[in-house]
C-alpha cells in the first residue's frame, strides 16, 4: 500500500498539472499519514511481542497453497488472453479441481465440461453474445 | 403514494418479473446457506448477468436475493451454527442450542414468521418516509453532497471500531482509485496512462465482482475443505410452535423492526450491528437475561426481524443521496447505474416508479423467501456440504466471464482479477474491504462537490456550515469522531485518575 501510495503521488506530480492533481494528492497525503501511523502501531506491536516471547507468527494462513491458488487465477487469465474463455475455462477447471480440489480425474473431467458447456450454451447461444476468442484465434 | 404503490405492485406482478423475483429468492436462499458468500457475492455474480434485461426484471431479481439471503443465512445459524451470513450469526445464539434441543423446526418457523414482519414494517416505514424524502433531498446543494459524502466515508471506517486506522487507509486508497480517469472539472485526464480503458476511471462493476466474488472465493480455495459436514439436526417437526411464538411476541419483532430499519438507514452501521443490538435488547429487557444463549425464542425472532427490516431502511440513503449503506447496496448501486439510473436526488424525482417497484419487490421477497425457506430446507442444507475447492473455481469462472460480458471489454477480466486479489490481500492482513468500496463509489461526488462548493463559496470554507442541512452534517461527522475517540481517550487515562 505504502508502494502504491508513493507511485501515485509520482505520477500525480509527473504527468498532471496543478488543478487536476489537487484533489487526489489531498487523498494520498492523508493516506500516507494513516500508512504512517498503521505501519508504527505495528512495529510497536510486534516489538511487545517481541519482548513478551510470544512470535507472533501467523500459522493459519498455508503460504503455499495461497500461491499456488493465485497462480491459477493468474494463469487462468493468460490463458483467456491467449486462447480464449472456453478452452482456458476448460483447462483451468480441469486442473484446479483435481490438483487443488483432491478431485478424480473422471470427476473434474465431467464438471468441467459441464460448466463449459453451460457458459456455452447461456452465453453464446442462450443471449447471443460472444465471448472473448483469445489472441491467437482472433 | 397509494396510486405510485398500486402501479409498482401490478409491475412486479407480471409472469415475467415475478419469475425473475422467485429466481432471486431462490439464489439469494441458495447462497444464504453457504457460509462466507451472502448477498453482496450473489449480486456481485448476478449483477453482469442482469445486463440486457429490462430494468424492472434485474430490480425483481436483486430484490428477491436480498430479502432472502437473510433467511437462508438463518437456516445455517440455527442447523449447524454457521451463520450463512455475517448478520446471522446473532441467530446463532438462541436458535443453535435451540437445534441441540430437539426444537430446530421451531426455530425455522419463527425465522421464517420474523423475517417477513420486519420485512413488511420496514416496507411500511419507507413508504411513509419517503414523500418527505423528496423535500428533504432538495435541500442538498453540493456543499451537502460533499458533506454527506465525508460523512459515510468517516462512518463506514469507523464501523469497525478496532480497526479504524486501517478503515481510514482503505477509505483513502478507495479514493485515490476513484479519481482515475477523466476529470470532469479541470477537464484532464488522471492516471490513465494513455489508455482508453481507463478513460472513464476504472469501471465499478467488475471492481465489486473482484472485491467480493472473487475474494471470498480465494479465500475458499485456499482454505479448502468442505462449507459444513454435519446436516442430522434436519427435522421438520413443529414450525407452526415457532410462527405462533412469532405474534405471541409481537414486541420482540416491533422492537427488532425499528432497530433494523433505523440501523440500516445510517451507513456503514450494517446488517450484523443492527441484528445484535435487536438482540441485546431484546435480552436486556427480558425479565430473565441470563436465560439467553440457551435455547430462547425470543433470541431466534429478534435479529431475524431487524436482518429484514434493515435492507427497507438502507435503501433510503443509497437511493436518495447515492451513499451505499452497506456492501450490498454498493453491488445494488452498480446494478442501478447499469441499467442507466444515477442514485441521488434525480433518481428519487424521476424514478419513483422504479423505487416503488423495488421496496415491493423486497417486501415480497421476504415473504416468499419465509415459505420457501420452510419447503426447501433440507435441500437448501445440502449446499453447505459442497467442498469449497469445488465450489470456488466455478464460482471464479463465473465471476470472470459475468465480468467481461458486462461490456465485452477484456480489461474487465483484469480489473476483476486485480481487485479480487487486492480484496484478499486486504482480508489477509485484516483491512477492511467496505470503505474502499465507498470510497470507490463516492469519491467523484466527493470531488465534485467540493469543487463546485469551492467555487460557490469563492474559496470560503465557510459555505460547509452555510445551511441547516450542512450544520447538521458537519454536527454528526463530529459526533461521529467524537463517539469513536472519547472511548479511547478514556481508556488512555491512567488508572488512578479514572478509579477516582
Amino acid at each position: 500500500m505504502l508502494l502504491f501510495v508513493i507511485g501515485y503521488l509520482v505520477t500525480a506530480y509527473t504527468t498532471m498539472d496543478a488543478d487536476s492533481r489537487m484533489v487526489p494528492i489531498l487523498a494520498s497525503y492523508m493516506t500516507l499519514f494513516l500508512l504512517g501511523i498503521d505501519l508504527f502501531t505495528g512495529w510497536s506491536r510486534s516489538g511487545a511481542k517481541a519482548r513478551t516471547g510470544d512470535s507472533g507468527k501467523d500459522e493459519g494462513v498455508p503460504v503455499v497453497r495461497e500461491i499456488k491458488v493465485l497462480l491459477s487465477i493468474v494463469a487462468l487469465v493468460g490463458g483467456v488472453f491467449l486462447a480464449g474463455f472456453h478452452p482456458a475455462i476448460f483447462v483451468y477447471l480441469l486442473v484446479s479441481l483435481t490438483y487443488l480440489g483432491q478431485q478424480s480425474l473422471a470427476y473434474a473431467l465431467v464438471t468441467a465440461l459441464l460448466s463449459s458447456a453451460a457458459i456455452y450454451l447461456i452465453f453464446e447461444l442462450g443471449l447471443s453474445f460472444q465471448l472473448f476468442p483469445g489472441i491467437l484465434f482472433s | 403514494m397509494l396510486e405510485l404503490l398500486l402501479g409498482a405492485t401490478a409491475d412486479i406482478f407480471t409472469l415475467r418479473t415475478m419469475l425473475f423475483l422467485q429466481l432471486g429468492v431462490i439464489a439469494g436462499l441458495v447462497v444464504g446457506v453457504i457460509p462466507g458468500l451472502g448477498g453482496t457475492t450473489a449480486l456481485a455474480i448476478l449483477m453482469p448477468l442482469t445486463f440486457g434485461m429490462e430494468p424492472i426484471d434485474a430490480f425483481a431479481l436483486a430484490g428477491g436475493i436480498m430479502g432472502s439471503v437473510g433467511a437462508g443465512g438463518a437456516i445455517t445459524a440455527i442447523l449447524i451454527n454457521t451463520p450463512g451470513t455475517a448478520p446471522n450469526a446473532a441467530t446463532c445464539l438462541d436458535g443453535y442450542p435451540m437445534a441441540r434441543q430437539g426444537r430446530a423446526a421451531e426455530a425455522l418457523g419463527a425465522t421464517a414468521t420474523a423475517s417477513p414482519l420486519g420485512g413488511l414494517f420496514g416496507m411500511i416505514t419507507l413508504l411513509l418516509i419517503l414523500p418527505y424524502a423528496k423535500e428533504l433531498v432538495l435541500m442538498f446543494r453540493p456543499p451537502e453532497f460533499f458533506l454527506l459524502a465525508v460523512f459515510g466515508l468517516i462512518t463506514i471506517a469507523l464501523s469497525d471500531s478496532a480497526n479504524v486506522v486501517r478503515g481510514l487507509i482503505a477509505a483513502g486508497v478507495g479514493l485515490m482509485l476513484a479519481f482515475v480517469g477523466y476529470d470532469s472539472v479541470s477537464g484532464g485526464d488522471r492516471f490513465t496512462f494513455g489508455s482508453d480503458y481507463l478513460w472513464d476511471g476504472i469501471p465499478l462493476v467488475p471492481s465489486l465482482i473482484g472485491l467480493f466474488a472473487m475474494t471470498e472465493m480465494i479465500r475458499l480455495s485456499i482454505s479448502g475443505g468442505s462449507v459444513a459436514t454435519d446436516t442430522d439436526s434436519v427435522r421438520l417437526d413443529g414450525v407452526m410452535t415457532g410462527v405462533r411464538a412469532t405474534f405471541r411476541h409481537w414486541r420482540v419483532v416491533l422492537r427488532g423492526s425499528i432497530i433494523g430499519t433505523i440501523v440500516g438507514a445510517v451507513p456503514g452501521a450494517g446488517g450484523t450491528v443492527a441484528t445484535f443490538i435487536s438482540y441485546s435488547s431484546t435480552k436486556n429487557a427480558d425479565p430473565h437475561p441470563e436465560t439467553f444463549g440457551t435455547g430462547r425464542i425470543e433470541g431466534v425472532i429478534a435479529p431475524e426481524a431487524a436482518n429484514n427490516a434493515k435492507d427497507c431502511g438502507a435503501l433510503l440513503p443509497t437511493l436518495a443521496f447515492g451513499i451505499p449503506g452497506s456492501s450490498e447496496m454498493a453491488v445494488f448501486l452498480g446494478i442501478l447505474v447499469l441499467h442507466g439510473m444515477q442514485p441521488g436526488p434525480t433518481m428519487l424525482l424521476e424514478h419513483e416508479r422504479v423505487i416503488y417497484s423495488l421496496i415491493v419487490a423486497l417486501t415480497f421477497s421476504a415473504v416468499l423467501s419465509g415459505v420457501l425457506g420452510l419447503v426447501l430446507i433440507r435441500w437448501l442444507a445440502m449446499v453447505t456440504l459442497v467442498k469449497g475447492s469445488v465450489l470456488a473455481p466455478l464460482v471464479i469462472v463465473t465471476s470472470l466471464v459475468g465480468a467481461y460480458a458486462i461490456d465485452s471489454r477484456p480489461g474487465n477480466v483484469i480489473v476483476a482479477i486485480i481487485m479480487g486479489v487486492v480484496g484478499y490481500l486486504m482480508l489477509r492482513f485484516h483491512y477492511p474491504r467496505l470503505p474502499l468500496v465507498i470510497a470507490l463509489v463516492l469519491g467523484e461526488t466527493a470531488e465534485r462537490g467540493y469543487m463546485q462548493s469551492m467555487m460557490m463559496g469563492r474559496g470560503d470554507w465557510g459555505i460547509f456550515v452555510s445551511s441547516p442541512v450542512s450544520i447538521v452534517i458537519v454536527i454528526l461527522i463530529f459526533s461521529s469522531l467524537g463517539w469513536w475517540a472519547i472511548p479511547l481517550i478514556m481508556k488512555m487515562r491512567p488508572a488512578s485518575k479514572r478509579e477516582k
